[in-house]
């Protein structure tokens, strides 16, 4: 960081990246929590005509208080339309989403994302919710962003088991089981930002978050990462784009101080 | 036209040991909890569950071990985490349980509804969902050769759900008017029987001189009680937030069977009826302070 960059934290530079993957005119889907602050942001900068469409239905919402889930009331104030929680799927499996935001407990070199059971399914070692709309939004959406912690644990070569597909076992197999969404395009940890290779879909380093070292990340993933050619430095956050985000949670409801 | 309205005690009756229920509402918000309690302190057994995004009404009937069998898209607590009585019981082994995403799940749901075997989907296919799901299977489009999964029909013999105001025929009516926010009208028709608990019960003529906010028709309904914060201590949206210090409370006692058991003997089998329950689990001024200013 040199003396012109603003402090920041994980979650803000995490934030920031994410908000710059929502294009000008794109529809984005989101749920609470960072990819509604990083959908908003974008709104607030460069993509002022992007489109978001909450989980339950609702479309552009401005609310005065912070909502407590995509269903409470409160976010309902300035929507432009009450669509409900089930339409927003329909809109998946037409394939007018494209882009949609994930998170879970592991990812493993092909972007395949686990919010379900660690180790043995019928006997797991740890249970976990279990899909709600990640496998929907994996399957279906024109793009996936994945927003997770980089931890050995939680990026195996395999995961234990699949909810959320990424590029199953690499090269063409996505298609070729019938998944319409392109898949994973970006995933963004604390440490950097990832892709997929064309062709083998291995997952691939893109850029290193600003006093990151490539040791740091390789020793926090668990399998072989591929590094981009034209490896850069992540932009990091601008004044303006962390006062935004800090008026869009003054209380720091989902942005936490790590 | 007879009025529907009954006891928690007597709608609660009807539902039999044994039976396939679905329960409306999600995570922590608008389940019909008043109703699940009195599941409980019945002793209502072996059930199979039919659910979408659920929560602590799951989360409840599992740790006091009313379930035989899940079928769910999610079971989680929303804010709080995981649900602990579930996850215990599948690391355990002592309930059955199969996994779905949300779009699936809502087809399974709506093809009971729309009184067809399965519906087709886009989505399970590559994953770990397909290859342990006993009620979804590959499929060929016979119009464009598409690769698709079906989903059988979820049947339920009961639906249960808490909604904001009826009347005593059944017609349940929104505060504000909005498309659904959940599965409640999906499951509503799913059912062979469905019992609602209400915030309120209202004057049919109000139901007739503002029809556009009603969500369930009194013809789909099959019994109405009356249960006041009936969704405690999850949310009954618009009306009252999550009660969070009573969910930290339940979050707690359901990390360990003894200490759920615990919680079971003090709220639950400790409450004669709701009434009780309410005053011991959050008292007046509590439950005051949880209204959404409107």
């Amino acid at each position: 960081m040199t003396s012109q960059t603003p402090f920041y934290t994980y979650d803000e530079i995490m934030l920031c990246v994410a908000s710059a993957q929502i294009l000008d005119r794109e529809v984005a889907l989101i749920g609470t929590g960072l990819p509604m602050l990083a959908a908003t942001l974008a709104k607030h900068t460069h993509a002022a005509n992007a489109v978001m469409i909450y989980e339950s239905g609702l479309i552009d919402t401005n609310p005065i208080e912070v909502p407590v889930s995509v269903a409470d009331p409160r976010i309902m104030f300035g929507t432009t339309t009450f669509a409900s929680l089930y339409s927003t799927l329909g809109l998946l499996q037409r394939g007018v989403i494209d882009v949609g935001f994930l998170g879970g407990a592991e990812v493993d070199q092909f972007g395949n994302m686990n919010a379900t059971a660690v180790g043995d399914y019928t006997h797991p070692t740890l249970r976990l919710p279990g899909s709600g709309g990640a496998n929907d939004i994996a399957s279906l959406a024109n793009r996936v962003i994945i927003l997770m912690k980089h931890e050995k644990r939680r990026f195996p070569i395999k995961v234990s088991y699949n909810t959320s597909p990424g590029f199953l076992n690499g090269g063409n197999s996505r298609k070729e089981a019938g998944l319409k969404g392109g898949g994973p395009s970006k995933l963004i940890s604390d440490l950097a930002v990832m892709d997929f290779e064309p062709g083998s879909h291995r997952m691939r380093v893109r850029s290193i978050h600003p006093g990151i070292t490539r040791e740091q990340i390789q020793d926090s993933t668990g399998f072989d990462l591929l590094w981009a050619e034209d490896l850069n430095v992540t932009t990091a956050p601008t004044k303006i784009q962390l006062e935004i985000i800090h008026q869009l949670d003054p209380k720091g409801i989902f942005l936490k101080n790590n | 036209m007879q009025s529907k309205l009954v006891s928690v005690q007597d709608a609660t009756k009807t539902i039999q040991s044994g039976s396939k229920l679905t329960i409306g509402g999600n995570t922590i918000r608008r389940h019909p909890l008043a109703l699940v309690r009195e599941i409980i302190r019945q002793g209502i057994k072996d059930l199979t569950l039919y659910v979408w995004v659920a929560g602590i009404d799951v989360d409840m009937l599992v740790g006091a071990g009313c379930v035989r069998r899940v079928e769910a898209a999610y079971v989680g607590m929303g804010p709080l985490g995981l649900a602990s009585n579930v996850r215990r019981a599948i690391q355990e082994g002592r309930i059955e349980y199969e996994d779905f995403s949300e779009s699936s799940m809502l087809a399974r749901l709506r093809a009971a509804g729309m009184g067809l075997p399965f519906l087709p989907t886009k989505v399970l296919m590559g994953t770990s969902l397909a290859d342990h799901a006993s009620h979804a299977k590959p499929i060929i489009c016979p119009f464009t050769g598409e690769q698709l999964y079906a989903v059988s029909a979820a049947k339920a013999d009961v639906a249960i759900m808490h909604g904001y105001y009826g009347d005593q025929y059944g017609n349940i009516q929104w505060p504000l008017l909005r498309d659904s926010d959940d599965i409640d009208t999906v499951i509503a028709k799913s059912a062979d029987r469905v019992i609602v608990s209400v915030e309120q019960i209202i004057n049919p003529q109000a139901v007739l001189t503002n029809s556009t906010m009603t969500y369930i028709p009194h013809n789909w309904v099959s019994a109405v009680v009356e249960t006041p914060f009936g969704a405690h201590p999850g949310s009954c949206d618009g009306i009252y937030d999550p009660d969070m210090k009573h969910l930290e409370i339940y979050s707690e006692a359901a990390k360990s069977d003894l200490t759920f058991k615990k919680y079971l003997d003090e709220y639950v089998f400790g409450s004669a009826e709701e009434f009780d329950y309410l005053e011991k689990a959050a008292g007046l001024a509590q439950l005051l302070s949880l209204r959404v200013n409107r």
